[in-house]
């Protein structure tokens, strides 16, 4: 299972089970210091293992992000 | 969650894809594609599964090698992190994205101290002993493929882990 912010290159180069995640690169897992978002991707990244039945397959998990917490660009 | 079925190749992404894939450009990526995907479909219940972290996020062990970001065509060694480590004993090298949110806070991008706790819910049985570290700047991924994953693979088998979670910086 892998999460992605980009699922057309993951459709391009091929993976079998993937969510797209509509948050940055470098918190794809969510906010700093907000162990319930992350908790609830993390979920949600295991439970469609065993959703998913077709290979190739990508899901958009519902929350989108918001980006009032993220540290500044380097 | 619903399928995403939408994902168009725009006219944006097909101009930054071929700056990524010319000589001289972001990097002369080699355009490597998986031929056939794999399917290993899940035989046990989601609480009998052990599961293990695999992040391209550049994090590793303070007392590891660091990866080497300036590698021609990249630096795929993997390094191995005990699931018992605790984050002040991690550090990421990776130069390609922004990870200030992550030197704060590891689990923005490798969830090592979330996974126990879904463990201890029940939703999983186990965390792998072992998680992987790699570093997701390899402008030719020949030899990850080769050589590094089947690798993982061998691990991952050696530990009992029927599912892997991918999580790229």
């Amino acid at each position: 299972m892998s999460l992605t912010a980009h699922p057309h290159i993951t459709k391009m180069v091929g993976a079998p089970r993937s969510i797209y995640m509509r948050f940055p690169q470098g918190n794809l897992v969510g906010q700093a210091h907000n162990p319930e978002q992350q908790n609830s991707i993390l979920r949600a990244a295991l439970e469609a293992v065993v959703t998913i039945e077709e290979t190739g397959t990508i899901l958009e998990y519902p929350e989108r992000w918001r980006g009032a917490l993220r540290s500044s660009r380097a | 969650m619903t399928e995403l079925l939408k994902w168009d190749f725009t006219e944006r992404w097909q101009e930054k894809w071929a700056d990524w894939m010319k000589p001289g450009g972001h990097g002369a990526l080699a355009d490597v594609r998986n031929s056939n995907l794999a399917w290993t479909p899940l035989v046990k219940p989601l609480s009998e599964c052990t599961v293990m972290l695999l992040t391209t996020c550049g994090v590793h062990l303070r007392a590891q090698k660091p990866f080497d970001v300036m590698k021609e065509d990249g630096d795929w060694s993997p390094r191995e992190i005990p699931s018992d480590t605790q984050p002040d004993q991690l550090m990421i090298t990776h130069t390609h994205y922004n990870h200030l949110d992550a030197d704060n806070d590891v689990n923005c991008v490798f969830p090592i101290e979330r996974l126990p706790e879904l463990r201890d819910e029940g939703l999983i049985n186990s965390v792998a002993a072992t998680h992987i570290g790699m570093m997701g700047w390899v402008p030719n991924p020949t030899v990850t493929v080769r050589d590094t994953i089947p690798g993982i693979v061998a691990k991952a088998k050696t530990e009992g882990v029927d599912i892997a979670l991918l999580t790229p910086g």
